[in-house]
Parts: structure tokens; sequence; C-alpha cells
């Protein structure tokens, strides 16, 4: 038992409360990649930067933003192939060394799906198969999962971090893929299901050139 | 995003303390933190001890009306009872009160908007119109709730004193 007034023991009970540490850096984290300038969003049409801030910070946020968003292949700033598979992010374990080396890749090719959605689901083989055959480009592969609500909340979190929601804000239907430049804030590829691989393909190699 | 790793903190650990006002639930009030904290850096908003409680508390009801559950109301049937509220109510009872332990288990017997009134009047300071300002409701809700919250939690107290003794 303990003498004093209701003020005091209020403030001493919610004073002993504090924040995990994990949660601390996290959140510290993110909020030290919205001070870098480069990081801004392209809703401003900025062009992004690709420090390793803003990789490692898209890596803590790939991990918060759940399973609805995972990269499916990557590769490192001197071009040596650093496969790390699919990961479904989501309370798993993963490479962080892999994921902000991921997140600095120049381009990002974004499927937009719908779980059961025919041209989502047309597209795929076509998807995984651009991701192995350029592994050998600075391209980060993801998917921008919008089945519903939260899924969308939690990928647009995502893109948001990376820098990359004005693409994906109402703009790709399911079934499109998009490749954004994310040093000059563009979109410079759009595929969808009338393209077949080889010119998807091309587009891709093209816009990269 | 201004100011310093120092400020930062602090203001997460403030932000995290009212979410466990209104949750009164470590987890979820880590999770409630994250979802607004995430929301101000979405819409790029001022990294302010009042828009941060704003949005944690904005983010609560939302929590509140997806899950079906019953979320902040407001008292304004008891707009009247600002005239029994006194400054110098905080300071009218040097008295026993239970441990901590007790005192946790009495706050969750309170409910959110109470928890959350309560904090942020004895712990953040803040005036009626502060409080008012923050949880859109009239001054004189807020000063009538904080009264009868503090007439609430007192009887709690002695009720779990004496269960104890």
């Amino acid at each position: 038992m303990s003498r004093g007034n209701l003020r005091d023991h209020l403030e001493n009970f919610y004073g002993e409360k504090s924040l995990s540490p994990e949660t601390a850096e996290r959140l510290r984290a993110l909020a030290a990649a919205d001070t870098d300038p480069s990081h801004r969003t392209a809703s401003h049409r900025q062009p992004v930067g690709l420090n390793r801030l803003t990789g490692i910070a898209a890596g803590i946020a790939l991990i918060l933003s759940g399973a609805s968003f995972y990269m499916v292949s990557s590769r490192d700033a001197g071009g040596r192939k650093e496969s790390i598979g699919r990961i479904p992010v989501g309370g798993q374990v993963v490479n962080h060394r892999g994921f902000a080396d991921a997140a600095e890749a120049r381009y990002v090719a974004v499927k937009f799906q719908i779980d059961g959605c025919p041209r989502a689901a047309e597209v795929e083989p076509a998807f995984c198969e651009m991701v192995d055959k350029l592994g050998d480009k600075p391209v980060m592969f993801g998917r921008y999962d919008m089945t519903n609500a939260v899924n969308r909340r939690l990928s647009h979190d995502w893109a948001c971090v990376m820098g990359i929601d004005w693409a994906c804000q109402g703009a790709a239907q399911s079934g499109t893929i998009l490749l954004l430049d994310r040093k000059t804030g563009d979109v410079v590829g759009k595929l969808t299901d009338r393209q077949q691989l080889p010119e998807m393909m091309r587009t891709l190699d093209q816009a990269m050139h | 995003m201004t100011g310093t790793s120092g400020e930062l903190g602090d203001l997460m650990q403030r932000g995290y303390r009212f979410a466990l006002s209104l949750t009164h639930d470590s987890s979820r009030a880590e999770d409630l933190l994250q979802d607004a904290w995430f929301s101000v850096l979405r819409v790029k908003g001022p990294w302010s001890r009042s828009y941060l409680f704003r949005t944690v508390r904005n983010r609560f009801i939302d929590e509140c009306r997806r899950d079906g559950r019953v979320g902040m109301e407001t008292l304004q049937d008891h707009d009247n009872a600002e005239a029994a509220v006194d400054s110098q109510s905080w300071h009218d009872d040097d008295r026993v009160f239970a441990t901590n332990g007790a005192f946790d288990r009495v706050l969750g017997n309170l409910r959110a908007e109470e928890r959350a009134v309560l904090y942020l009047s004895a712990v953040e300071e803040y005036t009626a119109q502060q409080v008012a300002d923050l949880l859109d409701w009239p001054r004189g809700t807020v000063l009538s709730m904080l009264h009868r919250t503090r007439g609430k939690l007192r009887q709690l107290l002695d009720v779990d004193a004496k269960e104890l003794t």
C-alpha cells in the first residue's frame, strides 16, 4: 500500500510503462526515413533516392506490412545475383541484408492482384518467369495485393514507405504489372495479360535501357 | 519530420502511454501506436503530441467500430456537472492507495474514454479545454467525466483495498 494523491499515483503508474525497444526502434527507423528528402513519396513526383537508410526502412515496413506483399527476387548494387526467393514477410525471420539491397534497386516491377481474379492468374506464370529471367537486372519484383481492405491498406503502407504509392493509388487494375523507376519517379512500363511473355520481356528490357 | 532523436523518443513514449490509457493492454497499445505512426507518416502530418494523440484516438475508434466493440461515447447529458468540479480536486485526498497491481486492475474496470480523460488530465496535464479539443467533446462534458471518473476510481480503489484486507 502507498500513500499519495490520485494524480501522483496515475503519474507513477503510466510513468512506469514504456514502449518495447523493438517497436521503438522500428518506429524510429520509419520516422528517420521520413526525414530523408529523397524519401518523399511521388505524390509530389520527386525522384526517389536509393540510399541504404531508405532500403532498411523499406525492409522494416515490409516486415510490418504482413504477408500481403512479398518480394520474389533481388540483385545487389554490384550486379551479383542474390536470390532471396519467395518470402512471405509477415512475422517471419527474413534476411535483412537481402531486403535492404533489394529495396535499393532502381526499378520496381509491381504486380497488382486480387485473389481469384482471372487476369491476375493469367499473368502469374509470366510474372514468375520474368523474375527468373531478369535476375541480372537491377529490378525488384513485388506484389500489390488488393483483395480486401486490410490487404489494400497493408500494401499501400508498404508502397508509401517505398515511395511508390503515387503509382499504386487506383491507377492499376488487377493483372497489371507496372515497372516503376524509383530514381525519376516515372512509370516506365506497363504490362498486361494481353501481352505475351517475350513481348513483356522486351518491354521491360527497353524500359530499363 | 523534425526534432531530435530524444524528442522523437519522448513523443513515441507519450503516444504509447496514451494508447495504453485507451486500450489498457500493452500489446494492443503498441499495435495502435504503430497504426497511428503509419498514418502520420502517410499524410506527412506534423510530429506533435496533439496530432499523434488525435490520430491514436481516431485509430482506436476505427478499431472499436471494426470489431463491434463499444468505443468512445460522449456524455452530453452530463454537461451540467461543471460546477461540481474544482481545480484542486486532484489534491483533496491524501489517502491510502492500493499497490500498482491493484491500481492496474481498477483502471481496467474503467471505460476507455474515462481512462483517456484521466490520463490526459493527470499525466499530460492537459487543461479541460485542451482535452475537449482533442476528444471533440464540449468542455463541460470533459469536466463532468473527469469528476465522475475520479469518484469512480476512488470508490473502486476503496472496494479493492477492503477486499485485500
